[in-house]
């Protein structure tokens, strides 16, 4: 099974880039479904359902949804293979960007808004860091020299990633993503520990989840 | 001998998934070339399947590949620069930071202040270099994404879309866009922009269905409302004024 995390802040556009990314593989004849990880129960997985595919919501509740990404990895996988899923999404907007939810042998896309702050590249430094893919949304609003400015800040950070600009609602661009997305390796089971980045030492309310019972 | 940039489009499909008729078509650098049509006809399809050098992979299916020009430079996607009517700025800087930021990112060496100076050549208005993006008109901010492209990013493809109402000068503009070696597509509804092009490409159903080159003809009627243009900004300059047009 290949599996991809795609992590960002809320509203870049993670899942209307994940939607256009699935019919992509379904051309392919790949069976997909987006596993998502949201901080409330806000049903947002009805977005791929009504688009034909499988797909399961997840509420963290008290904890960032970065975290409960790491810790419902295994439920994700059980949940995907159940399916006979050819590849698996975890969708996860993180709430403060100070870890990173990738994992070493998946691939990890991070997405940013072409509309955020310049400083925002800098600000999420862990998952622009860590990840092998960068996709830059909503960048037909912006003007050409804003895209370069913000492509040169996010390849500051992270040399080797690909940026791919992508326009959520059309899905333009999202075919050269895609390509990358059906040429990673099947993982196992096995696979899907370590993570790419240690975690912060310091934990705040969110990340430990208070009141949810969640253990660290 | 520098090499001639080169873009050359491969027939795909209009919006029934039908073949389009022209086989292939190559437009060089130093060309303007027009792309008219009505609403809906595919115009800002085109003009997307160019800004990406699209592989098939659109929904036009179009093949656009561009030569003679530095490789790494279409690599990085930033060979093909366009200019939309949705566009806006939205960094939090003034035009001097933006300048010098957008200088820095592509190790040029332009000076700001030629740059402003386009700018505001093209726009009316004049802008400072100290003034926050925000707060720049529409047509100053369409007249500095104009002058930003063309001399710090120095695009050898530029794609603007209806320029007409982008409220910058047309023919300060047209003049300013066409240099050698550079290659111009303007998306338009207006005779005079379609008229001083080289060649126009008319499309319809998401198809480009003809191209017709700028005839002998034709200039004659450039001439003609050329000279209606100026007497409608005569009359527009003395509406401002309080002057009477009787």
């Amino acid at each position: 099974m290949k599996v991809v995390i795609v992590a960002g802040g809320q509203g870049v556009g993670k899942t209307a880039v994940l939607l256009h990314l699935l019919r992509h593989a379904q051309k392919a004849g790949l069976k997909a479904g987006v596993f998502k990880i949201d901080a409330l129960d806000a049903g947002d997985e009805l977005v791929f359902i009504q688009a034909g595919f499988a797909a399961k919501g997840h509420s963290a509740k008290d904890v960032c949804p970065d975290h409960e990404a790491m810790v419902s990895l295994g439920r994700a996988w059980d949940w995907a293979e159940d399916l006979g899923l050819d590849l698996l999404c975890i969708e996860t907007a993180g709430l403060c960007h100070r870890c990173s939810p990738f994992l070493k042998r998946a691939l990890a896309i991070c997405v940013v808004s072409g509309l955020a702050h310049l400083g925002t590249p800098e600000s999420m430094r862990p998952i622009v860091e860590a990840s092998d893919l960068i996709v830059l949304t909503k960048t037909s609003l912006i003007s050409p020299t804003e895209r370069h400015i913000f492509t040169a800040k996010l390849r500051a950070i992270q040399p080797q990633g690909r940026v791919f600009n992508v326009d959520g609602l059309t899905g333009e661009g999202v075919g050269d993503l895609a390509a990358m997305v059906l040429d990673s390796r099947d993982i196992r089971f096995m696979d899907i520990e370590p993570l790419r980045v240690t975690l912060p030492m310091g934990y705040c309310h969110f990340c430990q989840g208070i009141g949810s019972g969640h253990e660290r | 001998m520098p090499k001639m940039t080169t873009m050359k489009i491969e027939a795909g499909t209009d919006k029934s998934g039908a073949a389009e008729s022209y086989g292939a078509l190559s437009f060089h650098g130093g060309q303007v070339v027009a792309i008219c049509g009505p609403t809906g006809s595919g115009k800002t399809r085109l003009l997307s399947d160019m800004e990406r050098l699209s592989q098939g992979d659109s929904p036009t299916r179009r093949k656009v590949s561009l030569t003679g020009v530095d490789e790494k430079l279409v690599e990085s996607g930033f060979a093909v620069g366009r200019i939309s009517q949705t566009m806006q700025f939205f960094l939090d800087l003034s035009v001097d930071q933006f300048i010098e930021m957008h200088v820095a990112a592509r190790s040029a060496n332009t000076d700001k202040s030629a740059v402003i100076k386009a700018a505001n050549n093209l726009a009316g208005e004049p802008m400072s270099g100290s003034q926050p993006l925000a707060t720049l008109s529409g047509g100053q901010a369409r007249a500095l994404m104009v002058a930003d492209l063309v001399l710090v990013a120095n695009a050898p493809v530029l794609l603007i879309d209806e320029i007409e109402n982008a409220g910058i000068d047309r023919h300060a503009a047209l003049e300013f866009l066409v240099k050698e070696n550079r290659l111009v597509f303007l998306a338009t509804h207006d005779p005079l922009i379609a008229l001083r092009a080289h060649k126009r490409l008319i499309l319809g159903e998401g198809a480009i269905k003809q191209v017709i080159e700028t005839s002998p003809g034709e200039l004659q009627t450039a001439a003609k409302l050329e000279a209606t243009e100026r007497e409608v900004k005569e009359l527009r300059r003395r509406l401002r004024y309080g002057e009477s047009l009787g």
